[in-house]
């Protein structure tokens, strides 16, 4: 219906509503712009609430699994440097053992050589990252290795006699999904052979005895052996957690994307958008200003 | 036509024109007057006899449209509504936080597990187990701020309820005023246009505030009513609103009673009349209901009892969920170094009776985590060892699994109470009698039940027979009535023993199938003789079952048979069973395989009894040892059920173990809310209620404790009528002995669920101590096996176990279930999920709402501008008529000069 007479009210009413509700939504632009922000409430993002929710957290989690990778790969390293260490004192013992042929076994030092560096060598099983021991399973406050000298039960024979940690490897949340064991302890065979190994050389010196000295030193090649097992399970553990924390990266500047995606403004939407209300505010103060000019009373006089 | 009617006409003319610029007037001075309606004339010819006699006015009307005034009037009360509904939204969203922001529910949610996976990581780092409580304190705070801040918004929009009414009732009075003076101007034919408009501006006010009906009469006066029909004002009586609002946020905090809004009658000497009617009525948020469907005071109650009380329910349900999962985990595990003290925060009274399933394992530990020393010399690796309170078999005198409070009070300081004699028999580390009887003497015949308390920490089974039982009085005078039998089974007189020459097989024939497998051990009696070449004597004693066909026992006797076939044995001899095969490291009572008995009927005055029990043990190697044990049993004694009795005397082989030191090593108790413990009248607790405590240490040393949940469970009153439910929560969650987050309110069925979120809080010991945070569990430690002696384990708490962190953290992403919430359907999700989706079923209802208000706003200004259009001034249009009637009325004044002429003219004539 179209009407016939507009009371001059209405007519001023119309207008300045319409003008309001263009300045609103230019007032709305314009925090988008300078906030970056399509919304600064929730009711804003339009029903993608969840996703951004979600997403946002999914960054903060993945940020916390790289600090906490970093971390946790650091004190790989600790113990990697620590069993190179390791490794470096088990040559040292059986070099010692090798260069105590039978002639000379019951007047070298053999025995306090092998002992010093069985000092060496539980001190490097007590070794520490920020202050927990770092072979000791989940023990990390008492030492995995005494600092006395440690015995076997039986000469020549391994066993973890010696090890006062825990039986239980920590673990490691490397992502959402992913657990990763520490992969060594101070009583693993292959330190337990060492230990043996070196006991076996000691009895040997003290009693001359030869052929016991030469089972030492094939008990420790065995445990050098297996000591390389133990650096390549550290470093394919530390690999492993390398490559999760680069995928979480991938994902997390994914995520970002799609956050921002969600919740950020689009400058040249939004700038194309503010040109359009400015023209139509402009052509409404305009056509208000000259439709105010005509005024019937004007006419009159 | 005469002169004189010239001039009448003239005169009509210029009353009208005068009347009409007047009018005119009134309409331009109140052209920015909203509400106005644009008046004008309504004039007729007036004619006697058909000849015109001038000009008249009929009447001054208004313009209205009245299509478009009621649809302003409905319009204005759906906006209303909905303005206030996005208004009030509006201001949750604020509460909410922004997008992205650290500061909503969600991102404190993430923060706190966040903060939990760190700790997780290095569980030993003091730091992070601050960090961790600080981000439960955060999670914590901020969801009880949001519950209290949308308690206020439902406190507001009740105070606005009130000044709503406050503000009707003023409305509904100037309309009653209005329409006396319509009625009376009626009656006098005066003018009723701006009383109209008063009517109508006054009728748009209700309808914004309240949905309403008008019935308009002939003179103009209306009749009100609500949408449901309760009359608001109609002739003869007064009718007011009547709301009374709450009194403070309490009110809404502790989900109080509201009071109804409601309709009340007075009669003309403002007296109440009738019953009032009820358009909201009273009670507490989930039992209001409303008959207002419209306006300003249906969005307000929808706000007060439906949406934000639907927005509180699901903070609840969040805050509940959040609170009970992280503190049943948290109670499974424990801190590092553990804590000294546990006490629970659920009320209880030492009779409190309830099913339960499960065991429960309590350990008392030094800061270090490892098991506090031994009392006994012999026990070197084990240290005390945990309790594995088996709640599935313990009685207090209803049945096993229905342990009294007291009875589990008791039985916790049975076991690390002042240490007593150890009898050592075999691999049994300890051999105790526990009292299944409450008290001495116990009636006509006076019977003690007893059964054994068995403990093995070797790492071989031990299966244990009783084979001799004596009983002594105090003047050591033999009364040995032993009234119930061994757990046996009964070898058949014809056929009894078959062997098969040169082999030590010997088959037995028995009555019934029996219950015995390969493996187990059998106890058989002499019999009467050889048989086949078998000396009685290899046919006594220990023997391993070696077969099990039918009937048929086969085992290995002591020497070969020297003829194959089978012996009758005419004594009938009896073959007993263990009564219980205890497994390596477990601690075992003989409950479930029958009790011991005895009558002391012989002398009942008697100070106390002696009894000797000959007790055998056989590892799994098959090594038998036999020992008599002497147990003292105190006459005249109450509240005997579950008692333990240590050992007077063991004889060799078997040894009798002295402890080092009689110092308990941790004390069970019951506290008032004071922390002073209950009053005990014969070793009982009065009753009262209270929380049960758990103090490691005694009065020289402190030790740490520690639970582990294992399979408890609280499963209510099953058997009672009608059945109770229960908890079904774990034992130290149930009593709430290690939370995270304190307990709200608790009920027979768990926390109450009102308020979760208002209430939740980190215990403040948390708070107070971070290092109190449980981060793993007790685990078992097996001595080395290069080292196995006599125990083989124990249970220790290792600084870096990080399972009970990990289990915290991963809640964050672990699904659980959620009832039904504010209109949240049953989900099952993670903790996050959840509180997106409230975050995001809040934002779409204030989606919702901005967008009900815009089109609601729209629709208004729309038929506003319309009524506008149609009835307000046009101040063109004015002026144009100021000509046309400026000219009327020079022309009816012409023609009064013109006819005054003519008057003159005629007069000079004469």
């Amino acid at each position: 219906m179209v009407s016939s007479r507009i009371g001059s009210l209405a007519l001023i009413n119309d207008t300045l509503r319409d003008v309001s509700a263009s300045q609103t939504r230019l007032s709305e632009l314009q925090n988008q712009v300078s906030s970056g922000l399509k919304s600064r409430d929730f009711a804003g993002l339009n029903g993608s609430v969840e996703q951004f929710t979600q997403v946002t957290a999914q960054i903060d989690r993945s940020k916390q699994f790289s600090v906490n990778n970093q971390l946790n790969i650091s004190k790989l390293q600790t113990a990697d440097v620590a069993l190179a260490n390791i490794t470096s004192l088990a040559d040292q013992i059986k070099n010692a053992i090798i260069g105590t042929n039978g002639a000379n076994i019951g007047t070298s030092n053999l025995a306090q050589q092998v002992t010093d560096l069985l000092k060496s060598f539980g001190g490097e099983l007590n070794a520490t990252f920020n202050g927990a021991f770092i072979f000791g399973g989940t023990d990390t406050v008492n030492q995995p290795v005494p600092s006395t000298n440690v015995t076997n039960t039986a000469v020549g024979l391994p066993d973890d006699n010696y090890y006062v940690g825990s039986k239980q490897n920590p673990t490691l949340r490397a992502d959402e999904r992913t657990e990763v064991q520490f992969p060594v302890r101070a009583d693993d065979i292959a330190f337990q052979k060492i230990y043996a190994a070196a006991r076996q050389a000691i009895n040997a010196a003290q009693n001359g005895d030869a052929s016991q000295l030469q089972a030492a030193q094939q008990l420790i090649q065995d445990g050098q052996k297996d000591l390389v097992g133990v650096r390549s399970r550290v470093g394919g553990t530390v690999v492993n957690v390398q490559a999760i924390d680069s995928r979480i990266a991938d994902l997390r500047a994914y995520w970002r994307e799609l956050s921002d995606g969600i919740s950020k403004t689009d400058i040249v939407a939004a700038s194309t958008e503010v040109a359009g209300f400015q023209a139509i505010l402009q052509a409404s103060f305009q056509v208000y200003a000259r439709l105010s000019q005509l005024k019937l009373s004007d006419f009159l006089r | 036509m005469s002169l004189g009617l010239a001039l009448n006409n003239a005169l009509t003319g210029l009353r009208v024109n005068q009347q009409s610029i007047a009018v005119l007037s009134q309409n331009i001075a109140n052209v920015n007057t909203v509400g106005y309606s644009r008046q004008i004339i309504n004039q007729s010819a007036v004619s006697i006899n058909g000849l015109g006699s001038g000009v008249q006015i009929d009447d001054i009307v208004r313009k209205v449209d009245k299509y478009l005034q009621r649809s302003v009037q409905t319009q204005g009360s759906n906006n209303a509504s909905s303005q206030t509904t996005d208004n009030y939204f509006q201001r949750i969203q604020t509460l909410l936080g922004r997008p992205g922001a650290a500061n909503s529910i969600d991102s404190f949610v993430t923060s706190f597990f966040n903060s939990i996976q760190q700790l997780a990581e290095t569980p030993e780092t003091t730091s992070l187990k601050s960090n961790a409580i600080a981000g439960g304190n955060t999670l914590a705070r901020q969801l009880s701020n949001l519950a209290a801040d949308t308690n206020d918004l439902r406190f507001e929009a009740d105070r606005d309820i009130s000044e709503l009414v406050t503000n009707v009732n003023g409305s509904i009075e100037r309309l009653r005023s209005i329409n006396q003076a319509l009625t009376q101007s009626k009656a006098l034919g005066q003018p009723t246009s701006d009383l109209l408009d008063s009517r109508d501006r006054e009728l748009r006010l209700i309808s914004e505030n309240i949905d309403i009906s008008v019935n308009f009469s002939p003179s103009g006066s209306v009749t009100v009513a609500t949408g449901s029909g309760a009359a608001l004002l109609e002739d003869g009586v007064r009718h007011q609103l009547r709301y009374s609002q709450a009194g403070s946020v309490t009110a809404f905090t502790n989900d109080l009673n509201l009071n109804a809004l409601q309709v009340v009658t007075f009669n003309e000497s403002n007296q109440e009349i009738g019953t009032p009617t009820t358009l909201i009525s009273g009670g507490t948020a989930g039992q209001i209901t409303s008959s207002v469907t419209s306006g300003k005071l249906a969005a307000l109650q929808q706000v007060r009892d439906v949406r934000f009380a639907g927005v509180l329910d699901q903070l609840d349900s969040l805050a509940s969920r959040l609170r009970d999962s992280v503190n049943a985990v948290h109670n499974n595990g424990s801190s590092f170094p553990p804590a000294a003290v546990l006490t629970g925060d659920r009320p209880v009274r030492p009779s409190d009776q309830f099913s339960w399933s499960g065991s429960v394992r309590i350990a008392v530990l030094q800061s270090n985590g490892q098991a506090v020393s031994s009392r006994y010399a012999d026990e070197t690796f084990t240290g005390i060892r945990p309790l594995t309170l088996n709640l599935a078999t313990l009685n207090s005198g209803q049945g096993n699994g229905k342990p009294s409070l007291q009875a589990i009070v008791s039985e916790i300081n049975n076991h690390f109470g002042p240490p007593g004699n150890k009898a050592v028999i075999g691999n049994l580390n300890n051999v105790q009698i526990a009292s299944d009887t409450n008290l001495l003497p116990s009636g006509s015949p006076s019977l003690f039940n007893f059964d054994l308390d068995l403990d093995n920490i070797s790492q071989s089974s031990a299966r244990v027979f009783v084979t001799g039982i004596t009983v002594l009085d105090d003047t050591a005078t033999n009364i040995t009535n032993v009234t119930q039998a061994a757990p046996s089974i009964s070898i058949l007189p014809t056929g009894s023993y078959n062997t098969v020459i040169g082999t030590p097989d010997v088959t037995i024939n028995l009555a019934s199938a029996p219950a015995v497998a390969v493996g187990d051990v059998i106890h058989l009696a002499a019999p009467s003789g050889p048989v086949n070449g078998i000396s009685a004597a290899n046919l006594t004693g220990f023997f391993t079952v070696t077969s099990v066909v039918g009937n048929a026992v086969t085992f290995t006797a002591g020497a070969n048979a020297t003829s194959t076939g089978s012996v009758n044995d005419a004594g009938n001899i009896q073959a007993s069973l263990a009564y219980e095969t205890v497994a390596a490291g477990n601690k075992d009572r003989t409950r479930d395989k029958g009790e011991l008995q005895v009558n002391l009927s012989g002398n009942v005055g008697s100070a106390f009894y002696d009894i000797t029990l000959t007790v055998t043990s056989v590892d799994d190697a098959g090594n038998v040892t036999t020992a008599p044990v002497t147990y003292r049993v105190p006459n005249n004694e109450l509240n005997l059920l579950n008692r333990r009795y240590d050992a007077q005397a063991v004889g060799a082989p078997g040894t009798l173990v002295i402890p080092g030191t009689s110092q308990q090593s941790l004390r069970a108790i019951l506290v008032d809310a004071n922390g002073v413990e209950l009053p005990t009248i014969n070793g009982q607790y009065i009753e009262a209620e209270s929380f049960l405590k758990l103090i490691g240490g005694n009065a020289d040393e402190t030790y740490g404790v520690a639970i582990d949940e294992l399979d408890s469970l609280q499963l209510g009153r099953p058997d009672a009528s009608p059945a109770e439910e229960g908890t079904n929560r774990a034992f130290s969650h149930y009593f709430g002995l290690n939370n995270f987050f304190e307990s709200n309110l608790p009920t027979a069925t768990g926390d109450t669920l009102k308020g979760s979120a208002l209430r939740l809080r980190v215990q403040e010991r948390l708070i107070n101590d971070p290092s109190l945070i449980s981060t793993g569990k007790l685990v078992r430690q097996d001595k080395s096996a290069a080292t196995l002696n006599n125990d083989v384990y124990t249970y220790v708490r290792f600084s870096g176990d990080n399972s009970t962190a990990q289990q915290l953290a991963n809640f964050n992403t672990a699904a659980i279930s959620f009832a039904a919430a504010g209109g949240l359907p049953a989900t099952q999700q993670s903790l996050l999920s959840y509180s997106s989706d409230l975050l995001a079923f809040i934002s779409q209802r204030s989606s919702e709402a901005s967008d009900n208000a815009v089109n609601t706003q729209t629709l208004l200004d729309g038929f506003t501008s319309k009524a506008n259009a149609s009835s307000g001034v046009n101040l063109d249009e004015e002026l144009a008529n100021t000509i046309t009637f400026q000219n009327a009325y020079s022309a009816t004044a012409r023609i009064i000069s013109t006819v005054n002429q003519l008057y003159e003219d005629l007069l000079a004539v004469f």
